[in-house]
């Protein structure tokens, strides 16, 4: 029952969504547009998963009073004064906009933006050229920026043109390619889902 | 210096967050910890905000009683922080959003992916360019294939692609570092010309 | 020999103030350097610039505030060109942090006289990704009952005779995830989609493109200052490229620094191996 009722509601659903789409049945183009309507209600509820076991796992930590007890509470406070201000003040309100503005914006920019120091980093002591194909790598890089950026054009005029080449004769190519075989495995993948083969999303089974 | 306190705020906290590549400390573990915290909080008003309105208003308005089945599903998410021998029903759930999930990009993947670019890459062969175009998509999908024993021809094939896939991901790698790039500019603009204004406005 | 196997082993934090002075020193001394314009951006202008005025688009801001810095320059750019033709533009938002965006955005245009339910609206965070798309473009009153604002969306003017993807002229979206989702569901619309992309992803979207499945698509922070260009209204876009050019130039010289140290380090590695053989 706690395996097959699962991949049976999936196999259901999928169905009807496949059904509705490639054969155009009438009758069921209410119920594929209803079961659609669910799926974005049941979304909406898995926002607050991560919300929820943040205050679990960060609550259990301050009831301890460990070493890191303070940065939990920090944690647990920030969520629930962000979730109080955009709930009951409003998500136009100064509070909440005040939040997003100075707070969330620019920590989720900066911890992307760190990225950057470390893919220099990476530049100067992985991207070693170890064989020809690492090489033909490096190099579709290396002139795919010096073809974007204005400083390559001012060099060389010839540049921007080899940038462009790479970018819509060769990686067109590959990415096509890419693109198809990722279409099949699509295919494959949602049909081994609906036929219940791959059950990987439905967890261990030790609930 | 600016007089706004947002922009005080979100370029000390920026200040913070960069410490971390000079030294990892106990001020960039606090702002690391109110990221997640806010970011949690901002997901829980967005979802909170859905579900009024796609569940409590049709439920109170308009008497839409069938609202309450995914409403209902979406409780049993929470399941295995209620009951741990009822917490299998979250998979009920997750079922449904996975389904649909499927279902959806298989049948555009099929019009949309599949025969949507093997079309285009049917092209007539009379310019180098093209030539390298419908050679290249051949060999990459030579190289994708795993189930077949590859015989001398598709050998040739397989190596090819693994040419054209180099270049490729040359071409993705440029382009993520250009992206990386821009978004460090992104964070001087902020503390240098919106804070401390060494950085002239256009 | 020696310097260069010792280059290769340079502390990162030195790397890392190389690379800040290599963007803040053009940023506050710029070198003026010229910005031609892509055929992708020319082409994506000239697909925007056929919408006249009162056509009715939706623009989807789908892109996380942390790669914000990359895709918002080319939003305000096309944003002002729409607004300025007196395009009418109906915004959702396929991640959280969508609708506060819009919000930011719009404020400006708001306060010059752009009217909020006629000229522009904005529905909100739809949560279901690649669903959201399905649903909102199939019924878009029936997925957004209630805009952000927390208006009734059947009594927006914007939205009158507006049911889906097919009642409006264009699509446009700002991502920094895939254009994947958006050609697979609203390709069957037969409308014309644009996408403005973060730079990591645009190599993939050339395929769409190629196949006319996407009529156009503008490429991260250069393409915003392309964008710019042509509007001819400077922005941060053109105000970072001599930073961009600066930038990738010390990441190119980083690379061919660790190859030569690399390869110095190889050949000391086989001499010492020779020398032992002996």
């Amino acid at each position: 029952m706690k395996r097959i009722l699962p991949v049976a509601i999936s196999a259901v659903v999928g169905l009807i969504l496949l059904v509705d789409y490639f054969l155009k049945v009438p009758a069921l183009k209410q119920t594929a547009t209803e079961i659609q309507d669910w799926g974005l209600i049941v979304a909406a509820f898995a926002l607050a998963l991560a919300a929820v076991n943040l205050l679990l796992i960060h609550g259990k930590r301050i009831a301890k009073k460990d070493r890191q007890s303070i940065h939990s509470f920090i944690l647990i406070a920030a969520l629930l004064v962000t979730t109080f201000s955009g709930i009951f003040i409003g998500t136009r309100s100064g509070v909440f906009d005040f939040i997003f503005r100075s707070v969330f914006t620019p920590l989720a920019a900066v911890f992307y933006a760190m990225t950057a120091f470390h893919l220099a980093s990476a530049s100067y002591r992985a991207f070693r050229a170890k064989n020809l194909q690492a090489v033909a790598l490096l190099l579709a890089g290396v002139l795919l920026m010096l073809g974007r950026a204005p400083i390559g054009e001012v060099i060389w005029k010839g540049f921007p043109k080899i940038a462009d080449w790479i970018t819509n004769v060769v990686n067109l190519a590959g990415s096509r390619g890419i693109l198809i075989s990722t279409a099949v495995g699509t295919v494959g993948a949602g049909l081994r889902i609906l036929a219940g083969i791959d059950r990987s999303h439905l967890g261990s089974g030790t609930e | 210096m600016s007089a706004d306190p947002v922009i005080w705020v979100s370029s000390i906290l920026t200040i913070i967050g960069f410490s971390y590549l000079f030294k990892e400390n106990e001020l960039y573990r606090a702002v690391e910890h109110l990221y997640v915290g806010v970011a949690a909080g901002y997901t829980v008003v967005m979802g909170y905000t859905n579900v009024v309105n796609k569940v409590w208003g049709p439920l109170t308005k308009k008497g839409q009683y069938t609202v309450l089945i995914p409403a209902v599903l979406g409780f049993l998410l929470f399941m295995p922080y209620i009951s741990k021998s009822l917490g299998w029903l979250r998979r009920l759930p997750v079922a449904v959003i996975v389904a649909i999930g499927a279902a959806l990009s298989l049948r555009t993947a099929v019009v949309e992916q599949f025969i949507g670019q093997l079309r285009p890459a049917i092209i007539p062969l009379n310019s180098i360019n093209n030539v390298i175009i419908t050679l290249g998509t051949a060999v990459t999908l030579c190289y994708f294939i795993f189930t077949v024993k590859p015989n001398p021809v598709l050998k040739v094939g397989v190596e090819g692609g693994k040419w054209v896939i180099m270049v490729t991901l040359g071409a993705a790698f440029g382009a993520g570092i250009m992206g990386r790039i821009s978004l460090l500019i992104g964070r001087l603009f902020l503390v240098f010309q919106d804070w401390i204004p060494l950085i002239k406005k256009v | 020999m020696k310097t260069l196997q010792k280059l290769g082993q340079i502390d990162s934090r030195v790397i890392y103030a190389l690379l800040i002075l290599a963007l803040l020193i053009p940023l506050m001394r710029p070198l003026g350097l010229p910005i031609s314009i892509g055929k992708h951006t020319q082409r994506t202008f000239g697909v925007l610039d056929t919408l006249q005025a009162g056509d009715k688009v939706i623009m989807d801001i789908g892109y996380s505030v942390s790669g914000a810095a990359d895709v918002q320059p080319q939003t305000i750019a096309v944003l002002k060109h729409l607004f300025g033709k007196g395009v009418r533009i109906i915004f959702v938002g396929n991640q959280t942090e969508g609708p506060m965006v819009i919000e930011s955005l719009v404020k400006p245009y708001e306060a010059a006289g752009k009217k909020y339910g006629v000229d522009f609206c904005n529905l909100g965070y739809l949560a279901g990704g690649e669903n959201a798309i399905a649903s909102y473009c199939r019924d878009l009153k029936k997925s957004y009952p209630v805009d952000f604002r927390k208006n009734q969306t059947s009594s927006l003017p914007i939205l009158d005779g507006v049911n889906g993807a097919k009642d409006v002229k264009m699509f446009v979206f700002f991502t920094t995830q895939n254009s994947d989702m958006y050609v697979r569901q609203i390709t069957q619309y037969k409308i014309p989609i644009v996408g403005g992309l973060i730079n990591t992803i645009s190599p993939q979207a050339e395929p769409y493109v190629n196949a006319g499945q996407l009529a156009g698509i503008l490429v991260g922070l250069r393409g915003g200052a392309e964008y710019e260009m042509l509007m001819k209204a400077p922005g941060v876009g053109v105000a970072s490229m001599d930073a961009q050019s600066m930038g990738h130039l010390l990441i190119i010289a980083f690379i061919i620094f660790a190859n030569i140290s690399y390869l110095a380090t190889r050949r000391a590695g086989a001499k010492g191996d020779k020398g032992g053989a002996k």
